[in-house]
């Protein structure tokens, strides 16, 4: 395995992820929406590859193999799943939430470098659209921002996998 | 407060963008209401950033990047840098001058709150009708749709036009994401080069990634212009209609020898290696 690189949220503690060497914190401001927080994570991932060899995103040889982007303080699944999927190795279009249920709020994300960076840069956009997405049994609206994560990830054509 | 815009982003090498920009940006002013511009172009002696910024006046250009061949990570390696200059160009350089532009982009919308509604990609050398008409098709551009490509049959085969298209929000980040298409890039490097068709790439890829493109909805007309077209500026959609899209100053140029094509780019002050004719290894462009 090479490196793992976790970004997290400012408005997540650090000692929340003490088993990594390697997390890094990305300033995100109070009034910043979910999405908005996202897509600075990823933006962070994608400028630590660039800043060694601008052109590495484009094969499968970036610096890291797995990566993982943490919103908020639930993260009890997070190590294992990244101890898990560093082992198996995970593909560059591959994601891995918390869980697949609907109407469980997710709070982190773990997948290749590439895959988190092309799924960050789509979640930007996401607060502006006003539409129903999922039946409406499934789309609680507690959830409703975390399941659209989710979504967009198929819309997108990226796999997805629940930890759980 | 966040505000909606448009964007356009121009990528490619600059050829005869010296003789058209000043009609191309003047009519994406008005097709997508001053757009914020986004430029990212092979290095060259065509136009130096001095001259695309002056052309740029009264414009609102974000961000403008030379890139070098060399930067590419198959740049050392003779045999794949010959395979990036030969076969995959027009698909995988476009690919990766979209997503430096696109990197741009969203560097700035984080920066200003600026949230694009609609994103064109076009060619420095492409000529640009101005048609009020084709205003009206961007109105109901979902965020996950273009106009502009769409897959079309041909001999069985899905291919279309890989030159301009305007996308929604999503759809552009995900097409600009194709630099990073791991369907050909996730295990051996080499699978870039396995299929050479330049306009059959786009299309798988915009299947593969569920993006939408309604072939009844056309962006602006235009034309590549080739140095032998220069003698016909400005373009007129009308004469376009009766030639053929000048289809025989076309002709002119694809019928010239290497060294003629070189000669006529001196003549107007091109780099004719923004046609590549400066690689005698290498089969001419269009």
């Amino acid at each position: 395995m090479k490196e793992l690189i976790v970004i997290s949220s400012s408005k997540v503690p650090s000692e929340l992820i003490n088993w990594s060497n390697n997390v890094v914190t990305v300033n995100t401001a109070p009034e910043d929406s979910l999405f908005t927080v996202i897509t600075k994570c990823g933006l962070e991932i994608e400028q630590r590859l660039l800043d060694r060899n601008k052109t590495l995103l484009w094969t499968k040889d970036t610096p890291y193999d797995i990566g993982a982007i943490v919103w908020s303080n639930h993260v009890p699944l997070l190590e294992s799943t990244i101890k898990h999927w560093s082992e198996k190795g995970i593909r560059g279009d591959e994601l891995v939430f918390p869980t697949l249920h609907m109407d469980i709020p997710r709070h982190w994300v773990v997948g290749h470098p590439r895959a988190l960076i092309k799924w960050a840069s789509c979640v930007t956009h996401i607060e502006n659209i006003d539409h129903q997405v999922f039946p409406q049994h499934s789309d609680h609206p507690e959830t409703r921002p975390t399941s659209r994560l989710v979504w967009i990830s198929h819309r997108i054509g990226l796999k997805i996998y629940g930890a759980e | 407060m966040e505000q909606s815009k448009n964007a356009v982003i121009v990528r490619g090498q600059a050829r005869t963008w010296p003789y058209i920009a000043k009609n191309n940006i003047e009519t994406f002013n008005k097709f997508l209401d001053n757009p914020d511009w986004y430029m990212v172009m092979s290095k060259t002696n065509t136009v130096s950033e001095e001259e695309v910024r002056q052309v740029f006046a009264g414009s609102n250009l974000v961000s403008l990047e030379f890139v070098d061949d060399s930067d590419y990570v198959f740049y050392g390696d003779v045999r794949l840098g010959l395979h990036w200059k030969k076969y995959p160009t027009a698909y995988w350089r476009q690919a990766w001058f979209e997503y430096l532009a696109n990197l741009a982009k969203r560097k700035h919308e984080l920066a200003t709150g600026v949230k694009y509604k609609y994103i064109a990609c076009i060619r420095p050398d492409t000529w640009f009708f101005d048609e009020e008409h084709k205003y009206r098709e961007l109105i109901d551009l979902d965020p996950y749709s273009l106009i502009g490509t769409h897959p079309a049959i041909y001999n069985g085969d899905l291919v279309g036009a890989d030159f301009t298209w305007v996308a929604g929000a999503i759809a552009h980040n995900v097409m600009s994401s194709r630099y990073l298409d791991t369907y050909y890039t996730d295990e051996m490097i080499e699978q870039q080069l396995s299929h050479p068709g330049d306009l059959q790439l786009l299309q798988y890829y915009l299947v593969r990634n569920c993006i939408r493109s309604d072939p009844r909805k056309h962006s602006l007309a235009q034309i590549m212009v080739r140095p032998s077209m220069i003698p016909n500026l400005p373009l007129d959609i009308h004469r376009a209609g009766s030639t053929g899209f000048f289809k025989e100053d076309v002709e002119v140029w694809q019928g010239m020898t290497v060294q003629q094509q070189v000669d006529m780019c001196y003549k107007c002050k091109i780099d004719p290696q923004d046609y590549f004719l400066l690689d005698d290894h290498l089969p001419k462009t269009a």
